[in-house]
């Protein structure tokens, strides 16, 4: 049975394991807010010896933050993490690593231009006068490792890793991870780039280092693995574990709507959808958002919301990347009859499709530049009406004014336009980002699930103005994460499953089952404009 | 069918070139080396090239460091200062050969600490190490043109007839190359790639990442140490208090033509010494083509401009093909 | 539901006072009510305690040295202030944009040289101008081109056009020491006076006043400090990030080439290395006016300051009896101190800033390290 300071190497092999009481590892209540953001609200996770445990949620509910915290990357406010009943104090990965806690990194870990070898062996290299490596015998070891593992696939270790296939890379960093049979591994979205015989090795591995005592945490989207490999499942949403059940006491759409987010709110309720247009303003004809990948029709009309669904990580973000031109794909695009080829944001704003952006930080803010200076960066719709004299700039005295009066109208909380952005909360960030593609005069707008880590009110706010926009003539895109807001806000939904639309639900259809069956590829609607007709 | 096999196979030498940098400077070295011979026959001639690689020596040493701090992700532009400061306390100090057992240690240590400086202000203060190094540099011109204010003075004898002869010189070659292999198979080389790629890994396998990120820079002051004496002992003759100057774009230049990334974790110093190569036969090319000597300059500065933008190319292409499917 | 603009007749009597008047005068109203909004003004803070610093310094001098003070001698620092300044205009942007330009001194001496060989005497000077000014947009533009599309690091990139330069001004003068007049225009420019006050410190303030505007009230301006702040941000709003960080290393050449010009007009003659001493001192000024390394954050008003407090350095050594080595160490450890406070602070303001990543852990902090 493992007891903390366990050593990272070794070939002990512990007998089968009974569950005892104390769980191997217990993150108990973890909070951790990064400025006014909370990424981390009382989260709680168990990981038993001898048990596959998989995590399950979105981006932004928390769960690489909750990884990062387990595997001393980073500290929370406020929570413990127990190992075996007693608490640790991880100040850093090599803590938490000499503790016996192991991770295999969703982004690779790997060093290019190490050798196989030497990446597999990274700090325990074989040392001769405990020096240098020795170079020999590090190659046996690490054949001998790969041989012993049954890694499905062969390769000579004296190459870089940087030159192998994406496949087998990973599979270099899982078999990095498994070599050790840590106490405690955590294996991130491993699966990503495996073919099937893969999947089934790195199963078979996963339940053998359970069964040798380890417990396993295992993060994946794809909701038929985790099925199939774990014992129980825990599903992180806002930052909390909203749902921690065994495998059999959860059905898979129960599963998704979880995730997926399932609240009654009452602001939602009792407004209802302008009117939609006749005419269409965004046409997508045969779009291929990556090679391989499924066909993609779309029309979206003047006035209308059009609710973009399903999980992370099938499209969405690359399919309003490339409307927005910051990113290419193939097939016809065509704005209210015109085909369009954007090449770049500037040319995309300027022709009146405008993106608000998925992580505010890294893809919205100047995080350094006032509340006015980000409301106006950049170009405007050519020919708005309100574009002045020299090209896009207003005056001074009018920028000044129109700050103020967008500030008004989004109730951007602040004491005033010259606030440094960056300390405003999550939700008037939002606003301020809203309010800038606004002021662009956009036909069309495209809204890159920008709902999450907002609170209520703001929410709130936020469809109303697009119910605004939609009454007068704007067409809109609404890409989210979350199927409540989806089904009280949209026209219609469309969900991506694999880069393709994987069901178009009406009205009539539109519930958040529906959407969570469909986000996991179950087919049984329309997925196209024709196939609707 | 024809212009595919035509686009696979220019595509597959970019590939070449890209995983296995170093077939680049070889070439080119090569192709500069025939030059040579071309425009002067003599210089096939054995002691020519001998003495073509004593003087290369001070730039393949202090590129040597250079080499480990770029793949370790930064950028080192204070081994000008150190190898300023080198000349300047050696041809001021150390002029007799008693004074090298005092000043030896002295001037290393000098150099140790200014790295010791810069490492700490990187890794802890989390500043870039284009400005630390920028500011470090400054100081030590300053503190060379404070010990040492005009050119001149001489340096312990002992140390040009130690280091000045031709064996030496091989020795010392293979000498570097040889501290490079062993440096890069240790622990430490492992986890200077690794900082140049993403310090996951190394962290997680209880590598000490902070230590080899500050050591780096003091092995790159010490090399530049090292090279600052060859120059003034053995190649110079003499010190100077802006010695260092001119090699600080070499050095970068003898990277970037080695193949080594900028952008970190990949590379080695077997392409940056005939990068450094490159550059010596590409001074000796100037001169024999009938042109001035000051032309050395303009060359070094145009083929760092060219490499690194060839160099860039291929991080273009492949952006500008995204998603196309 | 009204739209989201609203014209400005619409708008309601904004707090400011006499709003009624005429155009111009509302500019510089609108002006003050920024100035008197508390934020605004806390984020102003580092330029301000540049020019408290540079006023402590001159103070200090003066104290020692009184002549310090005199007109006759404030001048001269000012034509020395001048032509850093200019020099400091480019390095200014292309700071800001995010990049470094090392090819500072090589434009400088460069235009220093072409001036005086190709206009010994004024009536050449119509020619010579627009010469210089051409190589100058030549050089820019390929260190533009080359980091701005490229995405090459611009330190590297610059470094050797530095030496393209300078190598090629080696070259072309033979080593030979230089040229030993200028035309009496150019002199007349760098140490000419107006009414006791120097040409250049006219110049400098007609420059600096043409900076600001372009910063703050253009949209190449907002766009400058959008890129450096964010560059992918700004790219999904529209801005052109290439052109505009192209545009800081074209602007950073005609900066240091009129500067070059400038110089070779108060030294009176014009060689290969004259620009050599202000690649340090240009990037100096620039840190000491509380700009941030990484772009995004200063203004060529901080810029001055740094600039004065740079000559006052000099001059406060200078009184002290101390070498040009002590100034070169000065510089260094002014570097190195600014860059430290800059950062510190703005680490505090901006906590949690790293690691919330929602998008798929993308991103890894921008490290500047590689990226230069």
């Amino acid at each position: 049975m493992s007891t903390g300071g366990i050593p990272n190497t070794g070939d002990d092999r512990d007998p089968p394991v009974r569950l005892s009481d104390a769980p191997a590892l217990a993150a108990v209540g973890l909070c951790k807010s990064y400025g006014p953001v909370r990424a981390l609200d009382g989260a709680s996770v168990t990981l038993r010896a001898g048990e596959i445990t998989s995590l399950v949620g979105q981006n932004g509910s928390g769960k690489s933050t909750l990884v990062r915290v387990i595997t001393g990357d980073t500290r929370a406010d406020a929570g413990e993490v127990l190992m075996s009943g007693r608490p640790l104090h991880l100040h850093s990965t090599r803590r938490a690593a000499a503790l016996g806690i192991s991770i295999a990194f969703q982004e690779l870990s790997l060093v290019p231009d190490l050798s196989v070898a030497e990446n597999l062996l990274i700090g325990a290299e074989p040392l001769l006068a405990g020096v240098v490596v020795d170079k020999r015998k590090l190659k046996r070891l690490a054949e001998g490792l790969l041989e012993d593992l049954e890694v499905p696939a062969r390769f000579d270790v004296s190459l870089p890793v940087g030159e192998l296939p994406l496949a087998e890379q990973q599979l270099v960093e899982l078999a990095r991870v498994l070599a050790r049979r840590p106490p405690i591994a955590v294996f991130d979205e491993p699966t990503a780039a495996l073919g099937e015989t893969a999947v089934k090795w790195l199963f078979a591995r996963m339940s053998e280092l359970a069964d040798s005592g380890s417990a396993v945490l295992f993060i994946s989207h794809r909701l038929r693995e985790v099925y199939e490999i774990s014992q129980r499942i825990v599903v992180l949403r806002n930052g909390r574990d909203v749902l921690s059940a065994s495998k059999a006491d959860v059905s898979e759409s129960e599963l998704v709507q979880s995730m997926l987010g399932q609240r009654l709110l009452q602001e939602f309720e009792g407004a209802s959808l302008p009117a939609v247009g006749k005419e269409p303003l965004l046409e997508l004809e045969g779009v291929h958002l990556s090679r391989g990948k499924g066909s993609i029709d779309l029309r979206v009309r003047e006035g209308e919301i059009l609710g973009l669904g399903g999980l992370q990580g099938q499209g969405q973000r690359e399919l309003l990347r490339g409307l927005a031109g910051r990113e290419t794909f193939a097939g016809t695009v065509r704005l209210a009859g015109k085909r369009l080829q954007a090449r770049s944001p500037t040319y995309a704003i300027q022709q009146g499709i405008c993106l608000i952006p998925e992580d505010r930080r890294t893809e919205g803010l100047l995080s350094g530049r006032s509340i006015r200076e980000n409301l106006f960066v950049g170009v405007m719709r050519r020919g708005s009406a309100e574009t002045r004299g020299r090209g896009d700039r207003t005056s001074h005295r009018g920028e000044l004014l129109e700050a103020r009066s967008l500030m008004r109208r989004f109730g951007i909380r602040a004491t005033s336009q010259e606030v440094e952005v960056g300390t405003l909360s999550g939700g008037n960030q939002q606003k301020v980002l809203i309010a800038r593609s606004l002021a662009k005069k956009p036909k069309v707008l495209l809204l890159a699930d920008i709902t999450r880590g907002v609170d209520v009110g703001t929410k709130a706010d936020i469809f109303a103005t697009l119910r605004e926009l939609a009454r007068e003539g704007v067409a809109i895109v609404l890409y989210s994460t979350d199927a409540t807001e989806l089904v009280a806000n949209c026209h219609r939904v469309a969900v991506m499953y694999d880069y393709r639309i994987q069901a178009l639900l009406e009205k009539s259809d539109l519930t958040e089952e529906n959407i969570a069956r469909a986000a996991v590829g179950i087919e049984e609607r329309p997925n196209s404009e024709a196939a609707a007709r | 069918m024809k212009r595919a096999s035509a686009s696979t196979g220019w595509r597959k030498q970019a590939r070449l070139i890209s995983r296995r940098p170093v077939v680049l400077p070889i070439v080119l070295f090569a192709i500069g080396l025939l030059v040579m011979f071309h425009l002067q026959s003599r210089t096939e001639s054995g002691s020519f090239m001998i003495t073509m690689l004593q003087t290369s020596l001070p730039l393949m040493c202090v590129s040597l460091g250079q080499t480990a701090v770029i793949i370790s992700g930064g950028l080192d532009l204070s081994v000008a200062g150190v190898m300023s400061i080198t000349s300047a306390l050696a041809a001021s100090h150390m002029t007799g050969n008693g004074d090298m057992a005092v000043w030896l240690p002295i001037m290393f240590g000098t150099g140790a600490l200014a790295g010791l400086v810069n490492g700490l202000l990187v890794t802890f203060g989390g500043l870039p190490s284009f400005i630390v190094t920028l500011g470090t540099w400054s100081i030590l011109d300053g503190l060379a043109l404070e010990i040492l204010p005009t050119q001149g003075g001489s340096i312990a004898p002992g140390l040009e007839n130690l280091l000045g002869s031709n064996a030496a010189t091989i020795i010392i070659s293979i000498g570097l190359l040889a501290v490079w292999a062993v440096v890069r198979s240790t622990r430490f080389g492992v986890t200077v790639f690794s900082l140049g790629s993403g310090e996951g890994a190394a962290r997680q396998a209880g590598l000490h990442v902070n230590t080899a990120k500050v050591s780096v820079y003091v092995f790159s002051a010490l090399t530049a140490v090292g090279a600052g004496l060859f120059y003034s002992a053995v190649v110079t003759l003499s010190g100077s208090p802006t010695a260092g100057d001119p090699f600080l774009l070499q050095s970068f230049a003898a990277v970037v033509v080695g193949g080594t990334a900028l952008s970190g974790g990949k590379g080695g110093f077997l392409g940056t010494v005939f990068g450094a190569l490159l550059l010596s036969v590409i001074s000796q090319i100037v001169v024999f083509a009938g042109f001035q000597s000051y032309y050395s300059e303009l060359a070094y500065g145009a083929i760092l401009v060219i490499m690194v933008s060839v160099y860039s190319l291929p991080t273009l292409i492949a952006k500008s093909r995204r998603n196309t499917g | 539901m009204k739209s989201a603009v609203v014209s400005a007749d619409e708008e309601e009597r904004p707090e400011v006072p006499h709003v009624r008047r005429r155009r111009h005068g509302d500019g510089v109203l609108q002006a003050l009510s920024l100035v008197r909004d508390p934020a605004w003004r806390a984020r102003q803070a580092s330029i301000v305690f540049a020019y408290v610093l540079a006023l402590v310094m001159f103070v200090a001098i003066t104290i020692d040295s009184p002549g310090f003070a005199a007109w006759s001698h404030v001048s001269v620092v000012l034509e020395q202030a001048a032509i850093l300044g200019f020099a400091a205009i480019g390095e200014t942007f292309v700071i800001l944009g995010g990049g470094l330009d090392l090819s500072v001194p090589g434009m400088m001496s460069t235009a220093g040289i072409l001036v005086a060989r190709i206009a010994p005497s004024d009536g050449q000077l119509l020619k010579a101008i627009p010469v210089v000014l051409a190589i100058a947009v030549v050089v820019g533009c390929v260190n533009g081109l080359i980091v701005a599309y490229l995405r090459a690091p611009p330190l590297i990139v610059t470094l050797g056009m530095n030496s393209v330069l300078a190598g090629g001004l080696l070259a072309s003068t033979q080593g030979l020491a230089g040229i030993g007049t200028v035309a009496h225009g150019v002199a007349q420019f760098a140490v000419g006076r107006v009414g006791g006050i120097p040409v250049c410190l006219l110049a400098w303030v007609v420059a600096t006043g043409i900076v600001s505007w372009l910063l703050g009230r253009t949209g190449f301006g907002r766009s400058l400090y959008a890129v450096g702040s964010n560059r992918e941000a700004a790219a999904l709003a529209g801005v052109r990030v290439q052109r505009v960080e192209a545009m800081t290393y074209v602007v950073s050449a005609i900066g240091s080439a009129a500067a070059g010009i400038m110089l070779a007009g108060y030294l009176g003659q014009a060689y290969a290395d004259m620009g050599d001493g202000y690649l340090f001192t240009a990037i100096t000024a620039v840190l000491l006016g509380g700009a941030l390394i990484t772009g995004g954050s200063g203004h060529y008003v901080g810029t001055v300051a740094g600039a004065l407090m740079l000559l006052f350095l000099d001059g406060l050594l200078a009184v002290l009896n101390l070498g040009p080595a002590i100034l070169e160490i000065a510089y260094g450890c002014v570097i190195l101190v600014s860059v430290a406070g800059t950062t510190l602070m703005t680490r505090r303001s901006r906590r949690g800033d790293t690691q919330e990543r929602g998008a798929g852990d993308r991103s890894r902090e921008a490290e500047v390290e590689g990226s230069v």
